[in-house]
């Protein structure tokens, strides 16, 4: 037989049933929660419910100086609101509007069905769980800790997976994304868009960062950090360096479906 | 019952990809019907259900290979190749030895490579389930027979 003969041959094996029970445990979970929260609420913890009441859809939502607040996204996941937060949840879509402070998002659905607008960049969930904070400013700052996440300002996109963060700029939109375990010497090179000190201080993983970086930097400076990307990762045989200096979008894609795999 | 049509498939697909870790491709199976049991009602039929199922397969074996990175574990003597399926003694060595050589694909060659085989989909099929061009399939799956036939010969040359 072939190897693709054999593969095909391969047996169904059965999955064993402690999987199914596992499900059961987990799902029934939130009905103990929501037993042990009822009562709560019959001995008077009436402040728990009006911390996670649904939220007003259309209506600003704000938290104190200490409160938070958790509010459902349908039933597609749940948003933390941490103290000194403002959020307008949109009535007609999964979209809401953060103005200042912080939000724990988490969401499992279908890629691209919850946004969040915030003054420097719109937050695209891509099936995931983040962190997304933003200042009086309009200055923010996300960090992903499951599925990916694509922060869309005019032309400019930056995908960021888990393990990564990006900041945002006012009137600027996203920065370039960088994983949590980089130096803080690459971090500070990051934030302040350092050209020279991102090249040298690259490890093979962060080409996620010089993959963004190539398309920021002016069209005189691609050629290195085009050059440093395939020193770390050899170049994938549908890419050619003409169409990636030009940056040819679908070259750029394929280039980095390659990449992401040591992200 | 969503579960009962497609468990098996479901944890076959993640038990190959990682190895034969059983342990592992529990939890992607736990992971990926939890997943699908919250958001099946905003599937809203715009994409073959097959495909939607795939995808959440793959990206929850890419998150798990994500925790494992640095920490692979290392190949076990004899993969947990499914002996007691097999009625043929010589059909489980072959099944032992593709498992194998699979086994050491890359995870970008080895889970096109299931999908395409194992699973029986189409390059387009692939290409929803893992969201990238049919450019990109054909690439991977080319570069996995490669990789897969010095597997196969090296895994022979050891046995010979």
């Amino acid at each position: 037989m072939t190897p693709e003969q054999q593969l095909r041959a391969l047996p169904v094996v059965k999955a064993p049933d402690h999987i199914w029970y596992a499900i059961q445990a987990q799902q029934r979970n939130p009905w103990h929660w929501a037993r042990a929260a009822a009562v709560f609420l019959a001995l008077g913890g009436s402040a728990l419910w009006l911390a996670s009441r649904p939220a007003p859809s259309g209506q600003w939502i704000e938290t104190g100086l200490t409160a938070t607040r958790t509010i459902p996204i349908g039933s597609i996941g749940h948003v933390e609101l941490a103290p000194q937060t403002r959020l307008r949840i949109d009535p007609n879509s999964y979209r809401m509007t953060l103005a200042r402070g912080e939000i724990h998002a988490t969401v499992v659905a279908p890629p691209r069905l919850f946004v969040i607008d915030t003054p420097s960049t719109t937050v695209v969930d891509l099936g995931c769980e983040y962190i997304l904070r933003t200042d009086d400013d309009g200055n923010g700052f996300i960090k992903v800790i499951k599925g990916w996440v694509s922060l869309e300002w005019g032309d400019y996109i930056s995908l960021v997976p888990a393990g990564a963060s990006c900041s945002t700029r006012a009137k600027q939109g996203p920065g370039i994304p960088y994983f949590h375990d980089v130096s803080d010497s690459f971090r500070e090179a990051v934030e302040r868009m350092d050209t020279s000190a991102i090249l040298s201080g690259a490890r093979a993983r962060d080409t996620l960062t010089l993959w963004h970086l190539l398309q920021r930097v002016p069209a005189a400076e691609r050629p290195r950090v085009f050059d440093k990307i395939t020193k770390l990762a050899p170049l994938p045989a549908m890419v050619s360096r003409e169409r990636a200096l030009q940056l040819e979008p679908e070259t750029l894609r394929l280039w980095r479906e390659e990449l992401a795999w040591t992200w | 019952m969503l579960y009962e049509a497609h468990k098996d498939r479901v944890y076959s697909l993640a038990l190959y990809f990682f190895h034969g870790d059983a342990f592992t491709a529990s939890d992607v199976t736990q992971q990926v019907f939890l997943k699908l049991m919250t958001s099946i009602v905003q599937y809203r039929g715009d994409s073959n259900f097959s495909t939607w199922l795939h995808r959440l397969v793959v990206n929850t074996c890419i998150d798990g290979t994500r925790r494992r990175q640095g920490k692979e574990l290392p190949l076990p003597d004899t993969l947990p190749s499914p002996r007691s399926l097999e009625s043929d003694a010589q059909h489980a060595e072959a099944s032992s030895t593709i498992l194998r050589a699979v086994s050491v694909l890359p995870p970008e060659f080895r889970m096109p490579i299931l999908l395409r085989y194992f699973e029986g989909l189409s390059y387009e099929e692939i290409s929803g389930a893992m969201n990238c061009s049919m450019g990109t399939v054909a690439s991977r799956i080319s570069r996995g027979h490669k990789l897969l036939a010095e597997s196969l010969a090296h895994l022979k040359g050891d046995r010979a």
